[in-house]
């Protein structure tokens, strides 16, 4: 008897059990489909067309190919054998130098400018997120012509200086107005997860710090920094990633003179006329992505596993 | 003299001022010379403090008392260095400790909130300050040792502060505080988010701690009971002002004004004209014409009006014609261990008089029964206002 009410309770329970995981499926159905339509797909054409052939005048050939992979590493020689060739590797990686130094710049720049907002009495903080977005309401392109103006030979910089008798700067065309304007360009990114993750810290655990002695230097360290992290990686992530991919602003800024990988890209679907090559270095760069940030948290995890042994220690 | 030259000043009379212990009692530790306290400016100005002097002895449980927004927190940041006086002097130990922040003041606090810090374990939390003053990791580690046993947390040094239930977060905040060998200890309302049966517990717990670390404490709290149950000596604040500061008994039988005798447990208050002033006592006139002894207060003079405060356990039922006044009981409330009975008197108005429910007492009394009322002359005492 009592075996046989269990076995009645469980069937009884599986069934409910199936009927939740079915409701499930239904409720997230439409946001799978979205993400479907606008990621699945493009990247799995993506990744299709790289391993095509690619068409004379563009376009592509359907048949298999590992071309473009290939061309990645090595340049084919007139006798169909492979030299190595590392031209589009330094790309890879000036496009990395110039987005880590953006990022790092932005950090250091949105850091006090988002400790700054969220000191401020909340009736202004409102005022200064809107002015922190204001670059948005304008078109990047033109936001990326007028530091030409500012920068270029006989610019407002120039003039300005050669009007005080002092010497021309080289400002356009080379790293420097590269990184300048994807830090512009970015740098809201960095401001506004760091000011959420400060605007909702407590700061009673600030004059609890230095209650207990710790100056404003151990305070930011110690409680200011670690409690807005997630704020930081976010601001980091949001600012690294877009300055690997960024186009407008190292054709402008650079003078199409120093490529990143964006622009790269942007050449085989434009004059190189290689789509399956094109889509191959999205491919590197996304794996390149993932990678790094995979890499990223791997050390995190680490690194909190030797804050549990050092506590260990302690206590 | 500099910042550092002073906070060494202050932490090295640490040492000597403990070593001497219970026997410097009476010594003023903390002097408080007409600090006021201004926020905002214009028509946003509040004043949070109006000329406040106060002393603090050295190791005594000292307790301010008062409503929210008396002023008796912002007196209290004032100590702890987050805000600073609009005027007036913070001496600690005669040393001015004006404009010192509050990381180098020898003065620590345990927060209403408890503040304690969410990345950190347990053991961080209860060393941070230590860790803050270059104290070697194998000292901290045995001073966080010490002050878990101390509030016997011993075993909970890796949790988290999440992990722990409120009365467990109000134990580190306390051991926290404590580690770092202030010279004041800092309480603001600290028992305040805790249930009943538990803030009992840490009532005892707190006075414990108190006398077994010889410590002084400021203790901040809008509960009378608490007050009076814990400290040494307390200040009733209202309104940014100190009304009246001593011992609880003090504060409790010979309260200063209305607003102590009222808010520091039940009161009648009874107005009255001086009828006549002798040595030592002084007879009063109530509006029924009834004449009363009572206490004398300095001061007084014939046909002044004057407040009375009769405290309702002070007072007690007989039989109409042996009552010093008389009314008619209108309503009473059973408490267990005693009643509490409202009288009419005519022209008076309510008299509370609560009487113990012990054997053989004064016998069935009921709502409607004609009753007199009976105190002593020393229960009557005159108010300053």
């Amino acid at each position: 008897m009592a075996t046989d009410a269990a076995t009645v309770a469980s069937g009884e329970e599986r069934r409910a059990r199936r009927r939740e995981g079915w409701r499930r499926f239904v409720l997230i159905s439409p946001a799978m489909a979205i993400i479907a339509a606008i990621m699945l797909i493009p990247l799995g054409l993506m990744l299709t067309y790289s391993f095509l052939e690619s068409g004379r005048y563009g376009g592509v050939v359907w048949e298999f190919s590992t071309e473009a992979y290939i061309g990645f590493l090595f340049e084919r020689q007139l006798d169909e054998s492979l030299a190595f060739t590392d031209s589009y590797i330094r790309i890879f990686g000036r496009s990395f130098g110039l987005s880590f130094a953006t990022m790092a710049i932005a950090l250091l720049l949105a850091f006090p400018a988002a400790m700054f907002m969220a000191l401020q009495p909340p009736k202004y903080r409102a005022i200064l997120i809107f002015l922190v977005t204001i670059p948005f309401w304008t078109n990047l392109l033109v936001r990326n012509y007028a530091w030409i103006l500012l920068l270029r030979d006989f610019g407002l910089i120039n003039n300005t200086l050669l009007n005080l008798g002092l010497p021309q700067l080289p400002l356009m065309y080379n790293n420097f107005a590269i990184t300048l304007g994807l830090v512009y360009s970015f740098i809201p990114f960095m401001v506004l997860p760091i000011y959420a993750s400060l605007e909702k810290l407590d700061w009673r655990l600030v004059e609890a710090g230095q209650d207990l002695g710790a100056n404003r230097l151990q305070s930011l360290r110690r409680i200011i920094l670690p409690l807005a992290k997630p704020g930081i990686i976010a601001g980091c992530i949001l600012v690294f990633v877009p300055s690997l991919g960024a186009y407008i602003t190292p054709e402008l800024l650079g003078g199409g003179q120093r490529l990143m990988i964006g622009n790269l890209i942007q050449l085989q679907f434009g004059a190189s006329q290689n789509w399956p090559f094109g889509s191959a270095l999205a491919f590197i760069l996304l794996a390149t992505v993932l990678l790094f940030l995979m890499l990223w948290a791997w050390r995190a995890k680490k690194r909190g596993e030797a804050a549990a042994l050092r506590e260990a220690a302690v206590g | 003299m500099n910042e550092a030259a002073a906070y060494h000043a202050l932490r090295t009379a640490t040492a000597s001022a403990s070593a001497e212990g219970a026997q410097t009692v009476t010594r003023n530790l903390i002097e408080l010379r007409e600090i006021s306290k201004v926020f905002g400016s214009g028509r946003d100005e509040v004043r949070a403090l109006e000329t406040v002097s106060l002393n603090i002895r050295e190791g005594e449980f000292f307790t301010l008392l008062g409503p929210s927004g008396c002023g008796k927190t912002t007196l209290l940041r004032l100590l702890a260095g987050f805000e600073q006086p609009t005027a007036g002097q913070i001496l600690l130990d005669g040393t001015e400790l004006g404009g010192l922040p509050p990381y180098r003041r020898p003065v620590n606090t345990v927060f209403q909130s408890y503040a304690l810090f969410p990345h950190m374990s347990v053991a961080e939390n209860v060393g941070f300050g230590l860790e803050m003053h270059g104290v070697p990791w194998e000292r901290i580690r045995e001073r966080v040792d010490e002050m878990l046993a101390l509030v016997q947390l011993e075993g909970y040094a890796r949790r988290k502060p999440a992990q722990l239930s409120g009365g467990q977060q109000q134990r580190v905040a306390l051991a926290r505080a404590l580690a770092n060998h202030p010279r004041v200890l800092l309480l603001d309302e600290p028992l305040s988010a805790l249930d009943l049966k538990l803030r009992k517990e840490m009532q005892l717990e707190l006075k414990r701690l108190q006398k077994e670390t010889g410590l002084t404490f400021v203790f901040v709290t809008h509960d009378q009971e608490e007050a009076l149950t814990m400290s040494d000596r307390v200040a009733v604040m209202n309104a940014g002002e100190v009304l009246q500061s001593g011992t609880p008994r003090a504060i409790y039988e010979d309260p200063d004004n209305r607003f102590v005798a009222d808010f520091i447990g039940e009161t009648n208050l009874i107005e009255a004209t001086v009828d006549a002033v002798g040595e030592g006592g002084a007879r009063f006139r109530l509006a029924s014409n009834v004449v009363i002894d009572g206490s004398f207060r300095e001061g007084l003079a014939e046909g002044r009006e004057v407040t009375l405060a009769l405290r309702p356990e002070r007072a007690g039922l007989t039989a109409p014609a042996d009552g010093i006044v008389q009314g008619e009981v209108i309503n009473m409330v059973y408490f267990g261990t005693d009643t509490l009975y409202e009288v009419a008197i005519e022209e008076v108005g309510v008299l509370h008089v609560r009487t113990q429910n012990t054997a053989g007492g004064i016998g069935e009394i009921g709502v409607g029964d004609a009753v007199g009322v009976d105190f002593l002359t020393d229960a009557v005492r005159v108010l300053r206002d």
